[in-house]
């Protein structure tokens, strides 16, 4: 009887156990589930064209383009992906909040905010909506409206761009600039001073092409400083990327009407459904925007007899990502639904994206940051490399720190005007860095060993800044080759540097980053070699 | 008659002291019996020795124990303050890590100007 009951009770324990294991392997497979439905990439086509400039603009609608996403690579920066999709800085950082603009991660997924609310403005001429930096060149009737689109760079908070109704006066290829008082007042400050006027040529800032506008002294152009567009940056005047204002320039006749707006609130119908564009923060409200922007609303509210949801316009304010946000539609059903956004393939090589020469030892260079952060380091570089004109700059890593250097440089005078426009616009302090002197080989000269290339390459990037421990001073290179090559064969990172009046080849080992270091490692070469040095900075 | 008597008596007397006289096998008996409380006394002091030797070990295991105890609290006390220190210096390193990309940008974007 009680081995009975025995059985009855573990039988019922065995059930519990069995049905716990149950729901744990179900909890199981829910988490894995979850997970894979979080880091399985999603099966998807990839498009390999997506239009940026040039739309249709069905009748009655005001939204045109479609969203888009890419995967980002590694060395990509948010500027070069911005000018390959013809869209402004601006709009690529608003789009995606929290991305690193100069060094976002690798297979990070981005969005290309590639539609756009039309200005609420007549739709004939060229129109330039100031909040959205962006300008919309109208071609054709209201049966078969075209519209090209190009991102812009406009006048800053103290030279802010003009906003009204004016014309193209006059079309200008490869102008020249004749440099406002104003605007070489400030560079005098700076310690820049301008010339009267600026020829064309990279240094001019007004690019290749300039549309004059009836509004004396204001000018849509091109650029030198491509990285500028979607930034308040100018003195008043409108800003494209090159190729942007040589497609301008060919299809805008002289007193074209050109209408400037500052719209951040854009409120915009599409099949069926009513979207909002926010360009300002809430920080940054204009008052009479918003005015405007809540009447329309209330105006469609009212027509279509149904609530707007007010939450979803609050929360289009506060996010203003500058992307047109679907929020109503205009009839119970009546949105036939909302474009989904493409993804685009990466196109490997970006449009316009700055290239990087390799340093030569021939050449001048130039240090212009020792930084120990990697990240730090690859963003002053990006942002060196970005300006207008560019100054080529990539990252060295050294031991434990990264260097930041520009050039090469053909002379030392271009490598003199890169610290000082360094010093300038950016207050980066940078070193010069002094190119091998290039000689014929003298009779009898020892041929040069790969292993002797090797430390003359090392000597060149130890050429920066920093301590090294010196074994040994010849007046004759090929005695502090031989020292050099032994040293090398001992496993000591050995360089030769040469320099003085008089030159001398200084047999040097390592690079240290303080006194302290290069001390320990000259303790250490005592007591393992008994060779004695001496700290060397250099 | 009274002399039988007066043995009969005698011999009473005799026998009742007799009996009241112990034998050897008594005495030995007592010996035993009273080595045998002494062994047991002994046993019961080692015992009590032992215990009480027992006690102070356990007394100084306990406090070893409760040193070791502390110890460890400090230790995951001191772990800790090392962790929220170096969260904290991660945190800091992070806002000076933001600074210096937003102090970047601005200069980036003043370099933007003509």
């Amino acid at each position: 009887m009680r081995r009975i009951t025995d059985l009855s009770l573990l039988s019922g324990m065995l059930r519990l156990i069995v049905l716990y294991i149950v729901i744990l392997s179900l909890n199981g497979c829910a988490s894995t589930k979850s997970v894979h439905e979080k880091y399985q990439p999603i099966p998807r086509h990839l498009e390999e064209y997506i239009e940026r400039n040039e739309f249709s603009v069905a009748k009655g609608e005001d939204v045109i383009g479609q969203l888009a996403f890419i995967g980002l690579e590694r060395g990509d920066s948010l500027p070069d992906i911005a000018r390959h999709f013809s869209l402004g800085i601006n709009g690529v950082t608003a789009a995606n909040p929290g991305v690193d603009i100069w060094v976002p991660e690798a297979g990070e997924r981005i969005m290309l905010p590639l539609s756009f609310i039309l200005p609420d403005a007549p739709r004939s001429g060229i129109v330039i909506n100031l909040a959205a930096m962006r300008l919309f060149q109208f071609k054709g009737d209201s049966e078969s409206l075209k519209v090209l689109t190009y991102p812009v760079g406009v006048g800053t908070e103290e030279r802010p761009s003009p906003t009204g109704q004016m014309n193209v006066w006059r079309k200008v290829v490869r102008p020249t600039w004749h440099v406002p008082a104003s605007i070489a007042e400030d560079h005098r400050k700076k310690g820049d001073p301008l010339p009267a006027e600026v020829l064309p040529g990279p240094l001019n800032p007004l690019g290749e092409y300039a549309l004059y506008l009836s509004k004396p002294s204001y000018l849509v152009h091109g650029t030198n400083k491509p990285a500028s567009i979607g930034l308040r940056a100018t003195n008043g005047c409108i800003r494209l990327y090159p190729e942007d204002v040589k497609k301008l320039y060919e299809n805008t006749p002289v007193k074209t009407a050109v209408n400037i707006v500052d719209q951040p609130y854009l409120i915009g119908q599409r099949n069926g459904l009513v979207y909002m564009e926010v360009h300002a923060s809430l920080e940054d409200v204009d008052d009479d925007e918003f005015d405007k922007m809540y009447r329309k609303l209330k105006k469609i509210e009212k027509e279509s007899g149904r609530m707007i949801d007010w939450n979803k316009v609050k929360k289009v304010l506060a996010e203003a990502r500058g992307i047109p946000v679907p929020i109503f539609e205009i009839r119970q059903g009546s949105g036939k639904g909302v474009a989904e956004p493409v993804e685009v393939r990466h196109p490997g090589e970006l449009y316009g994206r700055p290239e990087i020469p390799e340093l030569r030892a021939d050449a001048w260079s130039v240090l212009a940051a020792d930084v120990p952060d990697r990240i730090e380091a690859v963003r002053l570089a990006a942002i060196i490399n970005h300006q207008g004109p560019q100054i080529p700059a990539r990252v060295v890593s050294k031991n434990a720190s990264y260097h930041v250097v520009a050039g090469p440089f053909n002379d030392i005078s271009e490598a003199k005007d890169a610290i000082k426009r360094l010093k300038i616009d950016l207050e980066i302090d940078g070193i010069l860095i002094e190119r091998e002197a290039a000689k014929p080989p003298a009779p009898g000269a020892v041929k040069e060993s790969p292993l002797a290339a090797e430390i003359a390459k090392t000597a060149e990037s130890i050429n920066l800044r920093g301590y090294a421990l010196q074994i040994g001073v010849y007046a004759e290179e090929k005695n502090a080759l031989s020292l050099a090559e032994k040293l090398k064969q001992k496993g000591y990172e050995a360089s030769i540097l040469k320099n003085g009046k008089k030159p001398l080849h200084r047999v040097l080992i390592g690079r240290f980053d303080t006194k302290k270091k290069a001390l320990d490692e000259s303790r250490l070469i005592l007591q393992k070699e008994g060779i004695k040095s001496i700290i060397y900075r250099y | 008659m009274k002399k039988s008597l007066l043995v009969i008596s005698m011999m009473l007397v005799l026998a009742v002291a007799v009996v009241g006289c112990a034998t050897k096998g008594d005495l030995e008996k007592v010996q035993s019996q009273q080595m045998l409380t002494g062994a047991k006394a002994d046993q019961a002091a080692q015992d009590a020795q032992a215990a009480r030797a027992a006690a102070d070990e356990a007394t100084l295991k306990a406090e070893a124990a409760a040193a070791r105890a502390e110890n460890a609290l400090k230790m995951a006390e001191e772990r800790e303050r090392i962790a929220d220190e170096r969260e904290k210096r991660a945190e800091e390193m992070a806002r000076i890590a933001d600074e210096k990309a937003k102090k970047a940008e601005e200069m980036f974007q003043k370099s933007m100007k003509k």
